[in-house]
């Protein structure tokens, strides 16, 4: 039948091809007393159900990350920046919180979308990017930072001694590394493209005079929270898969 | 020990269709039973979402069945609940009863209603 190959087709695009196969089954077995209307409305409707978060998500953390990072920026580094840390040890120490801050902000947004916040993975990337963020903005306030450095210590402590915790770490830590390091290496390049194109300082008028250089950094910063928030869904799904629950069995495993 | 898995509303309603199947547990006649039960039919797109969602998170398992002509050669998938699925399960009704402990719900509307 045309139609059902046809849907499963599209349903291919966003499901594995046995998941599609059943699915499209199942619609096929209610076409014959709903109509072809609804048949199709039903393929849309799953399509839609199944794909509509990861997008979203990924749009959500791509602007999460790029604010977020402005914003720490802004007050460690900024012209205007009340509270600047000591430039030696202080800074770099605070520039690698920038980078990890930012994409702490931008995996969390996507976990939550992507997952839920019942998710324990979310809720622990939420409590590092509190404890980050609190860090940057509040770095100067003895009492403040005292409790974040406590509370850091103390989650991973409790990270390094249950193994379940640690599994679940290893997705936020893994997932943060790249995005950072990645963001890193964007910095750089731009940097040097920016040299390449034209030396010397850049205002309002040279960026409008080589618009390359946005979309250059654009296109190497959405390939950096690909990799990022790609990273964390292939790790969540082996987590997923790690934590065996059930010991009965009811029959094949589901491929 | 863990504390059970946290489920919402829909997804008891489809736990509860798939424990009273039994071995009988797939997309239609899940959809079918829910309607049955509820008066509600369920959209498929959010019906195969939450399977997927509660399979990601342990609380049921799913096997290829047999293709039949009527499917166009197309194998069934059917659902069952894991045993964690099961606890949740049992939990959350245990919370709605303790609720329910000194109501009359299914005596009517009018029992608590007081300004009617």
């Amino acid at each position: 039948m045309l139609t059902a190959s046809t849907a499963e087709w599209i349903l291919c695009r966003v499901t594995s091809h046995e998941r599609a196969a059943s699915i499209v089954g199942d619609l096929v077995e209610i076409e014959e007393q709903k109509g072809l209307l609804w048949f199709w409305l039903s393929v849309a409707g799953v399509v839609f159900s199944l794909v509509w978060r990861q997008p979203l998500a990924f749009v959500a953390a791509f602007y999460a990350g790029a604010w977020t990072f402005f914003g720490f920026q802004m007050a460690i580094m900024g012209i205007n920046a009340q509270h600047r840390p000591p430039e030696y040890p202080w800074m770099p120490v605070f520039t690698v919180l920038i980078f990890a801050g930012s994409m702490l902000c931008a995996v969390s947004l996507y976990a939550a979308i992507r997952y839920g916040v019942q998710d324990k993975v979310t809720q622990i990337a939420f409590a590092w990017t509190s404890l980050v963020t609190s860090v940057i903005y509040l770095w100067w306030q003895p009492v403040v930072l005292g409790l974040c450095i406590t509370a850091a210590l103390l989650i991973v402590s409790v990270s390094i001694f249950n193994s379940k915790l640690r599994k679940e770490a290893l997705v936020v830590l893994v997932s943060v590394v790249i995005g950072s390091v990645l963001r890193f290496f964007v910095g750089l390049l731009a940097g040097l493209y920016q040299h390449f194109l034209l030396r010397g300082p850049w205002g309002t008028r040279e960026m409008q005079e080589h618009p390359s250089l946005e979309w250059v950094v654009f296109c190497m910063l959405i390939l950096t929270f690909w990799a990022s928030t790609s990273a964390w869904s292939r790790m969540h799904n082996w987590l997923m898969r790690d934590q065996a629950i059930d010991t009965e069995s009811e029959g094949k495993p589901a491929v | 020990m863990k504390s059970p898995t946290t489920l919402g509303e829909f997804e008891q309603v489809v736990l509860l269709a798939i424990l009273r199947l039994e071995k009988d547990a797939y997309g239609v006649t899940i959809r079918a039973e829910i309607a049955k039960c509820t008066g509600r039919e369920p959209a498929p797109g959010a019906l195969y979402t939450t399977l997927d969602r509660m399979e990601e998170k342990g609380i049921v398992r799913s096997w290829l069945g047999e293709a039949t002509p009527q499917r166009g050669g197309r194998a069934k998938r059917y659902f069952a609940l894991t045993k964690a699925g099961l606890t949740a399960l049992v939990s959350a009704q245990r919370a709605y009863q303790s609720l329910l402990d000194g109501l009359d719900l299914l005596g009517g509307i009018h029992a608590y209603c007081f300004n009617c």
